[in-house]
């Protein structure tokens, strides 16, 4: 550092009063490769939009192709055990992050669907849940979560809804009826598809019947 | 139905071509009266020909305050304090960053202490560099700078102190929460929502004399600082109500978390720095700008541009694709209003090389100003989705933070800072060399940092995308990069301790006009 200061002038010069000079611009054109390099962004930024304004996107392709193919096989509708196994497949792409392969959830944040009492109720509740989505207060197994799930109404079709509701009422000693796309159907006319996400388990409880709060009976003891 | 709105984004895009294009015809056929003629007409002096620069780190300020330059006794105390608040919360906004910066290389160091724990260090260095000393600062800079440009002194300096007060109440109060744990959990707006009211009381206070001195101002041409400032002044508080207002939740709330945050950066932290920048580089060369249709330019392009720039920080997130797409689009469109700036204030320098050998000042904002045309550059690329893939989520990202936050806009900010107290104390710098020493220390601190961070990164985020490398790789191989950046980073922070040492040393410097046998100097010719 030293070394730079002894090989220019001292900064530290002659007292001179603050200059008089002030800041100003002179009024030179813009440079014509200045312009041009606006011109070819504005040209790129025009086609980019254009290009990406597509309806498709990767992620949205993703997402389709593991159900693509059962969506509407009529083969399926009607066989429980094929519903059951196209389920496990929707299930392991949309609902397995939050609510684990082995449907156990997440303590305190996810609730379980292994031994739920809306899993293995009527079945109107976990195909409402799946249309709409559903946020705020709920108790399940005897504990209550405050969380926010997406609705799936939009993303996946009757069938869809149907093999995943049937998966997860078979699964982890779950034992409960399987569903029929057509029930799904007859589900998702119920509500304007844009309700917005159900408020929590008193709201299911108005709509399905579901008690919110279980004062005499446990969990268990509702699902068998 | 999102076709609604994002045909409405693309129009904002569109409007926003438009009303470029407008702007280059109106230049090109000279709607804009004000030519250099006026320009001269209302800045008397002419072009500097062969003088000294005008450093005042060479030269003795007379005790005389001139009426008109903004040098009232009491005007100058707030500036002092608005300096020495800032100065102090860059100090202790460095050192929390050197503890966070440690952490990562020795991972269970202070780690009993929540308060202690890396996401807080890290989030109470952010905030109170950014809000304690970059707006400080800027402020003060503002201050110094609005009243000289416009010919007149500083208005309502009473709201100026009350908005110095409150907003160190603000920042205070934010880190102590940030640190106790109470925050709004997103990036740039952790300070929760009740300091955030006491913060905008404050920024109100700070806007209102310069607003009032600009109304009061005794020229008609506004020089293309106050622009800037006058810009940022109207910009910066909308965003900072919007940004915390608590009525977005989910994807629209990190839209608009990322909105604010980088719009901070870009419509309040560069406006200063440019600001700045355009008034320094010229003051002390004693040469005008290059050219006065750039200015406008560069200044109009950044605010048709930049406010959809932020949402790149969402690619691959849950958002709409042409919310994403159209802020990449507007994000590589900041090359128009770079470049302009580039040409004005490079090429202003770069044919007056012999005052870097004399104006210390300048070092730091040229310094800054080269850094600002890197910073930019850099995040157009980054917001590509190529390039992004990669150095999304990893340490690259960091580095091009403090490029922009602080190779750019602290660095001008020292040298204005170095140019404009011995004006305003009438005193010298009584040590310049220790004004070298924290040139010195600062961007050989920040080169070994960012050249770190960007390698490093990079190579985490290649190894991140390598499916056949175990993500734990990705991890390990930064480790001799983050030494690196402790390394910088606390080189950096013995150049702040250096500047407060400066600033302190001038409260004890003798006022009176230099002499060159007083200052130990040669006294040599004007060159």
């Amino acid at each position: 550092m030293s070394q730079h200061d002894n090989q220019r002038p001292e900064p530290q010069r002659t007292p001179l009063k603050e200059s008089a000079f002030e800041p100003y611009e002179v009024n030179r054109p813009i440079p014509v490769l200045v312009l041009a390099v606006t011109v070819a962004l504005v040209a790129w930024g025009v086609y980019t939009l254009w290009a990406d304004s597509g309806p498709s996107t990767e992620a949205a392709a993703e997402a389709e192709a593991p159900v693509a193919g059962i969506d509407s096989d009529p083969a399926i509708a009607d066989n429980p055990s094929a519903l059951v196994s196209a389920g496990s497949t929707i299930f392991a792409a949309n609902c397995a992050t939050c609510h684990q392969a082995n449907g156990s959830g997440i303590s305190e944040a996810v609730p379980p669907l292994v031994g739920s009492r809306y899993v293995n109720g009527s079945a109107e509740t976990p195909v409402q849940i799946l249309l709409h989505g559903i946020k705020g207060r709920i108790e399940v197994a005897g504990n209550s979560y405050d969380g926010r799930m997406p609705r799936f109404g939009e993303t996946l079709t009757d069938q869809e809804i149907a093999a995943v509701v049937s998966y997860i009422r078979q699964q982890w000693g779950n034992s409960a009826a399987f569903v029929e796309p057509a029930f799904v159907a007859q589900q998702r006319d119920r509500f304007a598809a844009d309700r917005g996400p159900w408020n929590g388990g008193a709201e299911l409880e108005q709509v399905t019947g579901v008690p919110a709060r279980l004062a005499r009976a446990t969990d268990t003891e509702a699902s068998q | 139905m999102s076709l609604t709105i994002g045909s409405m984004m693309a129009l904002s895009f569109v409007v926003s071509l438009i009303a470029l294009a407008f702007l280059i015809w109106a230049v090109a056929s000279r709607q804009f009266r004000m030519d250099q003629g006026d320009a001269e007409l209302i800045f008397p002096g002419g072009e500097g020909g062969d003088h000294q620069p005008d450093d005042p780190t060479s030269f003795g300020f007379r005790e005389k305050a001139e009426p008109g330059e903004g040098t009232d006794t009491r005007h100058r105390m707030l500036l002092f304090a608005l300096i020495g608040f800032g100065t102090f919360w860059l100090v202790f906004g460095s050192i929390f960053g050197v503890i966070a910066s440690l952490k990562l290389n020795i991972p269970d160091w202070l780690s009993g202490s929540a308060p202690m724990t890396f996401g807080r260090v890290r989030t109470v260095h952010l905030n109170t560099v950014i809000y304690g000393w970059l707006s400080l600062a800027g402020i003060a800079v503002a201050m110094f700078i609005i009243p000289r440009i416009f010919k007149t002194h500083l208005r309502g300096v009473n709201f100026g102190w009350a908005g110095l007060v409150l907003w160190n109440i603000g920042v205070a109060a934010g880190a102590w929460a940030i640190a106790t744990g109470w925050t709004d959990g997103m990036e740039w707006l952790e300070i929760p929502r009740p300091i955030d009211i006491i913060l905008a009381a404050g920024g109100a206070c700070f806007a209102i004399p310069l607003v009032m001195t600009a109304l009061k101002r005794n020229v008609h041409h506004i020089y293309v600082t106050g622009w800037y400032y006058l810009a940022a002044l109207v910009w910066f508080p909308v965003l900072f109500v919007l940004g915390n207002l608590p009525m977005h939740s989910g994807v629209q709330q990190a839209t608009v978390n990322w909105w604010f945050a980088h719009n901070v950066l870009g419509l309040w932290l560069t406006p200063i720095g440019v600001g700045a920048a355009y008034y320094i580089l010229p003051k002390i060369i004693g040469k005008p700008i290059y050219s006065y249709r750039l200015s406008l330019l560069g200044f109009w392009a950044l605010a048709l541009f930049y406010s959809q720039v932020g949402m790149h920080h969402l690619i691959g997130g849950p958002v709409p694709t042409w919310v994403v797409t159209l802020s990449v689009v507007q994000s590589v469109m900041m090359f128009v209003p770079v470049i302009a700036v580039a040409v004005n204030q490079h090429v202003l320098w770069a044919t007056n090389l012999w005052a870097f050998k004399q104006s210390l000042p300048l070092r730091f904002v040229a310094f800054g100003a080269v850094m600002y045309t890197l910073a930019s550059f850099q995040g157009s690329m980054e917001a590509v989705r190529a390039i992004n893939t990669v150095t999304h989520f990893t340490h690259y990202t960091v580095g091009h933070a403090h490029l922009g936050a602080y190779a750019f806009v602290s660095l001008v900010l020292f040298g204005t800072v170095y140019y404009m107290m011995p004006i305003l104390t009438g005193r010298l710098w009584p040590a310049p060399k220790l004004i070298s020493l924290h040139f010195w220390l600062v961007a050989i601190g920040f080169g070994i940092y960012f050249i770190s961070l960007t390698i490093g990164g990079w190579l985490q985020g290649l190894a991140m995308l390598d499916a056949s490398r175990d993500w734990l790789e990705s991890m390990q191989l930064t480790q001799p990069y983050l030494r690196g950046r402790t390394l910088g980073g606390t080189l950096m922070t013995l150049g702040h301790a250096i500047f407060a040492i400066n600033l302190v040393s001038l409260l004890f410097a003798s006022r009176r006009e230099a002499t060159p046998a007083a200052t130990g100097a040669p006294a040599t010719t004007a060159g």
